[in-house]
């Protein structure tokens, strides 16, 4: 699925400008550097509390297409330019995480759906 | 061969991954296989983070061979006092800072050791770590990068070795209670699921039974339908199937008619080499193209049953029962993940089983056994071809063809699992007498279908060769031979390599130390 789709979809804000963003098939939360690592791929988005550097330098490895961070938080701008550089897209919930991936999933679902 | 290093700093958090970084960008370059390089960085990753979060400053040491990639990880740090502690998933001594970025989950060492093809650890209190993570660039040509469909679960291994000794490609090590896989060496044939008692090699099934599976349609092995008893016969165990939910129900019978027809029908011919290799077992393959490569054109083109009804079946969602890990391995290179799932036989058992099965009337049953004309095709078929079930008979058996032991067989029919599909470890039911039922179920409700050719031809594997470089190759056997003269050569499989030979290739190969040999030297420098 199209991030900027889902991203209006969930009621998130978008923070980097658009460009070539990669599609959504997957997603994966949790607040453990290791987990992320491991469950990251280049269809998985990641949801997660932890807004740090270190965030951002495995999604670049892993070549996420994005990562949705909860709760509204305040994104700086050095992180935005950070994930500029990295390619990988930055949203942000209003709602925190089970409400979030909640809503994700019903959107990857239905669009899982359509596909048929 | 090229060596890179990068230095690592201790408790920078910012620059953290930099050197996983540099590595990436190199590997790209190269054009490595994204699936490898998705294990490379999480071990790169995992294993620069360990040096940032315990220790002053460290260094990656990074060997491109031609088939593999080495990481060398040392640090100058506080070492690690319980390293079988440490290597267990949710143990960590990260401190509060680390912990607060979401560092210390105590799943970086199992991390790298699971994403490595050979991971060795050493530390010592006060002075630092080292570690060693091996990561094989090209692991199975023949499967494009989909590897093999066995894993080994943490923690459950009990060390007896049995599964070191039945392998029957000599691809298992274990190492304190660890079994390894050598993955380039599998042929996903289940010989050490069938001898392990603890259970500690399992299939890669992360998938789950979907209860509420509308519009799907599943596909099923012939054999799990006769995995439920005599009072629930296969056509019953079919209709309740048919019912659960699904858009519909196929089974492999009618493929597996199919492909006895066609590879009987290409034995005719006076100009097709005998015997005409049936290729109804993807691990038979497997191990055609890896071991018995001389044996490639004897393989009938045609795709194995399960192969052939998946090319068939265009409806989405698809969902799949892989009876072992071969057919798992297969579906998984045919099917994105995302559009199918794949459940292993047991996980279908116990949803059947939930499903309250109703005794039936045999008799009434016995009565749709019928269609005679099936029968007679299906039974004259397999009357001409040669059936061999079981590794260790199939091995022997490709051996005889090539040394043309065996010219006066039409037809070979094998399979890894002894009495065929129905002998899967992932089954409860005695193999023989599912097999039994598997086929009279066929007999009687297979609908003809027509086999289906290969599109890839089959190719040599590169995995038991020692290195790509014939010259090199030649090198390394000389370098073996040596080692394995130092070996006491009794074969004790207490290293955890099946035997001496082995254990030379694997210390030749740094898979493995002399210092693993247990047994007393009679030449060596202790003695004199």
């Amino acid at each position: 699925m199209n991030i900027d789709d889902l991203a209006e979809r969930i009621g998130a804000k978008i923070f980097t400008p658009p460009g070539d963003r990669k599609s959504v098939r997957f997603v994966y939360a949790g607040d453990r550097i290791s987990e992320l690592l491991n469950a990251a791929s280049e269809r998985t988005l990641l949801v997660t509390n932890l807004a740090n550097s270190q965030l951002f330098r495995i999604a670049a490895l892993m070549e996420v297409p994005g990562i949705c961070l909860l709760n509204g938080v305040p994104i700086g701008e050095e992180m935005v330019s950070l994930a500029v550089g990295n390619g990988t897209a930055v949203l942000v919930s209003r709602e925190g995480m089970f409400e979030t991936c909640g809503r994700i999933y019903q959107c990857l679902v239905t669009e899982g759906d359509k596909d048929r | 061969m090229i060596r890179e290093s990068y230095t690592i700093a201790g408790g920078n958090y910012r620059n953290a991954g930099l050197a996983s970084s540099l590595l990436k960008t190199r590997l790209k370059k190269i054009g490595v296989d994204p699936a490898v390089l998705r294990r490379v960085m999480i071990a790169a990753y995992e294993a620069e983070m360990n040096v940032v979060i315990h220790a002053d400053r460290g260094t990656m040491d990074v060997t491109f061979g031609d088939s593999y990639l080495d990481m060398e990880i040392r640090d100058e740090g506080p070492g690690i006092s319980d390293i079988t502690q440490a290597m267990k998933e949710g143990y960590s001594t990260a401190p509060e800072a680390a912990r607060e970025m979401g560092f210390g989950a105590g799943m970086g060492l199992p991390n790298i050791r699971k994403n490595s093809d050979f991971f060795r650890i050493e530390s010592s209190v006060g002075k630092g770590t080292y570690i060693r993570a091996t990561i094989r660039l090209n692991t199975h040509k023949g499967t494009a990068g989909h590897g093999n469909s066995l894993v080994v679960r943490e923690g459950v291994c009990s060390g007896c070795l049995a599964c070191v000794r039945a392998c029957p490609m000599g691809a298992i090590r274990v190492h304190e209670k660890r079994p390894e896989i050598l993955r380039h060496r599998c042929v996903d044939c289940t010989t050490c699921m069938g001898v392990c008692e603890s259970g500690a090699i399992t299939l890669k099934s992360r998938s789950f039974f979907p209860v509420k599976a509308e519009r799907g349609v599943l596909l099923v092995p012939t054999e799990l339908l006769a995995q439920f008893g005599a009072a629930h016969p296969p056509q019953y165990v079919f209709r309740v199937l048919e019912k659960s939910g699904f858009s519909d129900v196929f089974t492999t019978a009618g493929c597996e008619v199919a492909l006895r027809r066609a590879v009987a029908e290409r034995s005719v011919h006076k100009e097709v080499k005998k015997p005409v290799i049936s290729p109804v077992c993807p691990a038979v393959v497997n191990l055609i193209e890896t071991r018995f490569p001389s044996l490639i054109s004897l393989l009938a083109p045609y795709l194995s049953p399960l192969e052939a009804l998946i090319s068939r079946t265009s409806a989405r969602p698809l969902l799949c029962v892989a009876a072992c890990p071969s057919q798992f391995t297969l579906f998984r290179s045919m099917y994105d993940e995302c559009e199918a799932i794949v459940v292993s036989p047991s996980e279908t058992c116990a949803v059947m089983r939930e499903q309250e099965l109703r005794p039936v009337e045999i008799g009434h049953l016995h009565a749709e056994n019928g269609c005679l004309e099936e029968k007679d095709s299906f039974l004259e078929s397999s009357q001409k071809s040669l059936i061999v079930s079981g590794m260790n008979e199939v091995v022997d058996i490709l051996e005889r063809t090539e040394n043309g032991l065996v010219e006066d067989v039409e037809i070979l029919e094998t399979y890894a699992c002894s009495y065929g599909c129905a002998g899967s470890p992932l089954y409860r039911e005695n193999p023989a007498l599912a097999g039994h039922r598997a086929d009279r179920f066929s007999m009687g409700n297979a609908q003809p279908k027509v086999a289906v050719k290969r599109g890839e031809p089959y190719r040599a594997r590169e995995g038991m060769r020692l290195h790509p470089n014939l010259a090199e190759a030649i090198v390394l056997l000389s370098k073996i031979d040596t080692v394995m003269g130092s070996l006491p050569g009794k074969d004790c499989g207490m290293c955890g390599a099946p035997d001496c030979a082995a254990l030379a290739e694997d210390i030749v190969l740094g898979r493995a130390a002399e210092s693993d040999c247990v047994q007393p030297r009679e030449k060596g420098d202790e003695g004199q």
